[in-house]
């Protein structure tokens, strides 16, 4: 930690022998319980399905992953209002982070693999725990100051960490109590993203690092919450004996890499699946695979499974055979709707759809392509999809499967000639999350409108490569480079796919986005604007300025009837790459922060 | 990107998507340097309500404000305008604002010119620091308190012992002046400089190996960097004061610096530095206790001209690490101790009659001391927290008695000595508004247990601080008549407190060091107005108006305090971000 290293150097150089010097953020003793947890109360299913809208105790609010919260104490009304009410600084790295806030207590996940209980009131820390990681950890697996959020169930904490194990801690105290491996993180593998917890089961993806050499891909697990215990594992490529095992042109098990699941499932206790969603293969290029034009299930695909045995209810596969890196593991939202795409703006939709039919589905942009997919939740069947910012490399959907066709040109070809793609490799859309709204049925999510130069960075493939690409971030074509507009919030209805309204503007915008009962849509960018709009139509309402990139993820919660807004800044994050696109603009990312922010208390 | 990322944290963090292109990055171009009016010494002798020009925003240390757009009645309106994260290292940094743009001092030797009303980058001048910096200087090269503007410059000390002046539209290097060989005289500048009628003055602590060559007082010229002037700080054989070291010879006298930021009264053209304790601290160590080894924790009022010594003033013979750098408060006012309340008064002092003095808090002891500015005569004195290391000052000739059941004698004894080298009052500086005539200082309740062990560190001290016994809290802030020398008020609190700011709205702003930033009622001490920042308030703030909307700046990181005391307050554990923040009233 060089902040801490930096702090060390000052202190011994002043080297007073006896100077007692205690360390930042070690908890006084590990196990007393702070008095604000001491009548804590256990996190139930019901909870989880059902959650109280004071609290925020899952990723994105609910296992629809909707990221709305009912609240509307502060609202379109008073939302100029808003004030900074406490602040507090985070571990050094990027921030991607969504706290998460019950009964007044919030529980901040930190890169790192440490895990902080704090006053939500207030800021103040309750109980801190941290993992002792491996020194070589960093180089390992590439995931050592990346972390998005913890979850909670029961009595308890749970984290998956950068050396790959799940750990359980007292939600009372910080305390350790399990901790189960997962995988050998010197495989480069870890995770960045907590668990999905279902009756009981922690349902937890993986991040595999490209160049991990794991036969088989990557691996969604499930675990006991109680003991940690494996209770099933599926693999993300399909072996050789498998259905989808024809999908990779005779590639042996060795070869069959990555598809890394890196966040986080929904979960429809109706239907009772699970769903979640994976990314490309390793290396990229088709040409250095040597699988031909093969499709590489399950790569890019959404897939339906039983929580309780893993099993594979239906798949979907968003990008076979992908050359551009264009992940499809983000937020699968389930909602219920009548389901009406509007043929004038949706351009590829299946015949079979009866137009005002109710229907669950699987919804959102699940990919960095920035396509919004509508999918059938229990049968997976295509429904419609359309696009938002600028795509090249699918020609077309096929409307009855929604099989997309490749624009061959966009495949990297050689090392010297690059290929313009597009979206950029960090989308389109990427991890900061949409939000969906039941209050006016519309998605709204967070989009970049760029493209990249992609060329081969290797001209033979070594066995535990990386992606083997190179790329330089473009503008779309037929742009002004002094004046396009880069980043973009999209409002896009669930029921027709029509865009309700599009926020527009030059700076990168790659942050989460937040939806609330108060009729707002909150956002952030990379120079440091964090911004309330309009949910109904996009006016911008009330901004504010933050320390460096508001690339976190806004979320609120209330505690003694006052309603709290919450979002990280500051840190790191790849949406900086963008600003190459707008060379005018630039910020400071040196000090992660989150800063908490409400209405005058009354 | 931007280089915000410490080049070693950034090859920490490995970027697996793929292999990029490099692009170099681009600043954006600041304002046209036809729009800047150059800063005159009139403009810094008497600043404009909306500027803040130097480290306390005037030439006399107040650290006050006329500004009161915020004041008693609205501060609890507040609200958050903008914040920006600041380089990594330990920040105690102090904005400038100068039309608009803030510039602002950043760890090791960063400074950026910041929109003041948004916080968006003009230009950042990053200065290469020597890869070997730290073996000479120590941790201490990240301090970077404060800077100053003059002309068309912005002008800075570096870590590696330079002057150097920045243009302020562009960041462009316009001159550098070595001052000390890093390498043979190592000093740490720490602290920037002010400007004394187009001279920069500055001062330095001298690292104890460099013996007593590189600690000095410095005055160079604005326009050219050319040195004018070098005042050291320890006497050479021949000259007055060589006999208060005994027989020590020349080059062992070491580590007499002057390491926070002088005050200039530019009518007497005096200007007032305040020196460090020596190194060894214990006098048995140097020569024997019965010597004074001039001119350690003193006040130097020098001829801003040539340097010359004016008069001087020695505070504490120290034994104990209680350094006496600390911010000169240049007040004009009537003098009326009040007997009851001041210990130690000058017997001649006609009580009301108006002076022209020195005051404020100079050294780590707390005690208050009340000098003639133009003559040096002591005119009263009185401790604030408790301290033992002071028996008496005689009144008629400001003669300080130190207690002699805690000046160590000999290697291995050990003291319960008050307060400890962490203050009572360390660099967070105080505050003095004229509207009250008062002065409100952050102080804190600390004793040692101190054993003289001539092997160890700077000092040849090993101390363990604790609360003072009796005291429940460790923090306060205290408010001080400077006619009478009364106190006015005082908060008490857990967290240990920091720099203050008094303004024109009846406020006094100060933090502590649990990340809490407060308004207080100058009058009565109340909080009006309280917000938790998350890290320690390290920063000085200040406040400055643009397009008549005032603005309220506050830094926060960490210091060596904020750590070293950290044990003393162990359920108070804030987090330890480089952020700095500006607040204003809704618009």
């Amino acid at each position: 930690m060089v902040i801490s290293r930096l702090l060390a150097s000052l202190i011994v150089c002043l080297s007073f022998a006896w100077l007692g010097v205690t360390a930042y953020g070690q908890p006084t003793s590990e196990s007393s319980v702070p008095e604000l947890l001491e009548s804590f109360v256990p996190v139930t299913d019901e909870m989880l399905r059902s959650p109280d809208p004071d609290n925020w105790i899952s990723f994105r609010n609910g296992y629809e992953l909707w990221g709305y919260s009912s609240l509307d104490q502060v609202n379109a009304d008073n939302v100029d209002q808003l004030r900074l009410v406490w602040a507090r600084a985070m571990q050094h790295g990027y921030q991607e982070v969504e706290p998460i806030v019950y009964e007044g207590v919030m529980f901040l996940a930190n890169v790192e693999d440490i895990v902080q209980a704090l006053d939500a009131t207030t800021g103040d820390l309750l109980w801190e725990y941290r993992r002792n990681l491996p020194d070589n950890i960093a180089n390992v697996t590439g995931t050592r100051y990346r972390y998005r959020n913890v979850s909670i169930y029961d009595d308890k904490i749970f984290l998956a960490t950068n050396d790959a194990f799940l750990v359980a801690l007292d939600a009372r105290t910080g305390t350790l109590i399990w901790e189960t491996q997962r995988a050998d993180y010197r495989e480069r593998v870890a995770q960045t993203a907590g668990p999905t917890i279902v009756k009981g089961k922690l349902i937890t993806g993986s991040r595999c690092n490209p160049s991990s050499p794991r036969p088989g891909g990557c691996f969604i697990t499930a675990h006991d919450v109680d003991t940690g215990e494996e209770i099933w594992r599926i693999n993300t490529a399909a072996t050789p004996d498998q259905p989808g095992g024809d999908t990779w042109g005779g590639l042996p098990r060795s070869a069959r890499r990555h598809a890394s699941a890196w966040m986080v499932g929904s979960y429809d206790p109706e239907l009772d699946l699970v769903y979640w969603g994976t990314g490309p293969p390793a290396p990229l290029p088709e040409t250095l695979r040597g699988a031909g034009k093969a499709d590489l299930l399950f790569t890019n695909s959404t897939l339906a499974l039983d929580p309780d045995t893993g099993e594979m209810a239906w798949y979907f596969q968003h990008l076979p055979r992908d050359n551009w890196d264009l992940d499809h593991v983000f937020e699968r939202m389930i909602v219920e709707t009548n389901v009406s795409p509007n043929p004038e703006v949706v351009p590829w939709i299946n015949p079979n759809v009866q137009p005002g039919e109710m229907r669950k589905i699987i919804t959102g942009i699940p990919g960095k392509t920035g396509l919004v997919w509508t999918l059938d939740a229990e049968t997976g069947e295509f429904l419609w999809a359309r696009p938002t910012v600028y795509q090249n490399i699918m020609t077309g959907l096929d409307l009855e499967t929604g099989r997309p066709s490749i624009d061959e040109s966009t495949t990297p070809q050689s090392v010297e000639n690059a290929v313009l793609a597009c979206p950029h490799l960090l989308g389109g859309k990427n991890q900061p999350s949409g939000a969906y709204s039941p209050d006016t049925k519309a998605l709204y999510n967070p989009l970049n409108n760029a493209c990249m130069d992609l060329a081969m960075s290797v001209e033979v493939a070594g066995p535990s490569d990386g992606y083997d690409i190179r790329t330089r971030v473009r503008h779309v074509p037929g742009v002004d480079a002094d004046k396009a507009p880069v980043g973009r919030l999209e409002a896009v209805s669930a029921s027709t796919g029509a865009t309700l309204w599009t926020y527009e503007q030059r700076a990168p915008i790659y942050g989460s986005v937040l939806a609330t009962g108060g009729n707002l849509v909150f956002s952030g960018d990379v120079v440091r604007r964090f911004r309330a709009l309009n949910a109904e139509n996009g006016s911008v309402l009330w901004e504010t300025i933050l320390n460096g990139p508001v690339s976190g993820r806004p979320m609120t919660y209330s505690v003694n009837g006052r309603q709290y807004l919450a979002i990280g800044s500051g840190g790191l994050t790849q949406g900086t790459s963008f600003l190459q696109l707008t060379p005018e603009l630039n910020t400071p990312s040196g000090s992660n922060t989150l800063f908490v922010f409400a209405l005058p208390a009354r | 990107m931007f280089h915000q990322c410490l080049a070693k944290r950034c090859t920490l963090i490995m970027l697996t998507v793929a292999t990029l292109w490099a692009v170099p990055p681009t600043v954006a171009q600041a304002q046209s340097d036809i729009d800047f009016r150059p800063v005159t010494d009139e403009m810094l002798q008497d600043p404009p309500p909306e500027h803040w020009l130097m480290w306390r925003r005037t030439l006399d240390s107040w650290g006050y404000s006329p500004l009161n757009q915020i004041d008693r009645n609205n501060a609890d309106e507040l609200r958050l305008v903008w914040t920006r994260a600041l380089n990594p290292g330990s920040n105690q940094g102090t904005p400038l604002v100068y039309d608009g743009i803030m510039y602002m001092p950043n760890p090791s030797d960063v400074i950026q010119a910041i929109d003041a009303v948004n916080g968006d980058l003009q230009w950042e001048h990053q200065r290469d620091q020597p890869e070997d910096l730290t073996d000479y200087v120590s941790g201490l090269a990240q301090i970077n308190r404060n800077i100053a503007i003059y002309d068309r410059l912005i002008i800075d000390t570096s870590a590696d012992d330079y002057v150097f002046a920045l243009d302020a539209t562009s960041g462009a290097l316009v001159w550098e002046t070595q001052i000390l060989d890093y390498q043979k005289l190592p000093a740490h500048q720490s602290s920037g400089p002010i400007v004394a009628n187009g001279k920069i003055i500055s001062g330095r602590g001298c690292m104890p190996r460099s013996g007593p060559d590189a600690c000095v007082i410095t005055a160079h010229d604005a326009d050219t960097g050319n040195e004018i002037w070098r005042r050291r700080l320890i006497p050479a054989p021949g000259e007055p004061g060589d006999e208060t070291w005994g027989s020590v010879p020349y080059e062992e006298r070491r580590h007499v610096g002057s390491w926070m930021v002088p005050s200039y009264d530019p009518a007497l053209n005096l200007v007032y530095v305040g020196t460090s304790v020596t190194s060894p601290a214990p006098k048995f160590l140097v020569g024997g206790v019965n010597f004074t080894h001039l001119y350690h924790n003193s006040t130097l009022a020098l001829d801003a001209d040539n340097g010359e010594i004016s008069w001087y003033y020695q505070h504490l013979n120290d034994h104990w690490d209680l350094d006496h750098p600390f911010e000169r408060l240049l007040v004009d006012t009537a003098v009326a101790p009040n007997p009851s309340a001041v210990s130690w008064i000058n017997p001649r002092l006609r009580t009301g009659e108006r002076r022209r003095v020195v005051t404020g808090i100079p050294g780590k002891t707390g005690v208050v001391y009340t000098l003639d500015r133009e003559t040096g005569e002591f005119l009263w004195a009185t401790p604030t927290v408790s301290q033992n290391v002071i028996s008496n000052i005689d009144g008629a000739t400001g003669t300080v008695t130190e207690n002699t059941e805690v000046v160590f004698t000999a290697e291995g004894q050990e003291v319960m000595a008050c307060p400890t080298w962490q203050g009572g009052k360390d660099w967070e500086a105080g505050t003095y508004s004229p509207l009250t005539n008062s002065m409100y200082m952050p102080l804190r309740h600390t004793c040692g247990r101190m054993m003289a062990a001539a092997d160890t560190g700077w000092y040849a001290l090993r101390v363990r601080t604790q609360i003072t016994p009796g005291v429940d809290q460790l923090g306060t802030i205290r408010a001080i008549s400077v006619e009478t020398g009364e106190t006015i008020w005082t908060h008490d609190q857990e967290a240990f407190t920091m720099s203050l700011m008094s303004t024109g709205g009846g406020l006094v702003f100060g933090g502590d060091a649990n990340g809490r930033f407060k308004a207080l009622d100058h009058d009565t001490g109340e909080v009006l107005w309280e917000i938790n920042l998350g890290s320690p308030v390290t920063g000085f703030p200040i406040t400055y108006a643009v397009d008549g909307r005032q603005y309220v700046a506050i830094s926060t990181g960490r210091s060596l305090n904020t750590g070293g005391l950290r044990h003393l307050t162990p359920d108070l554990q804030p987090s330890a971000g480089n952020n700095l923040f500006v607040f204003a009233l809704p618009e």
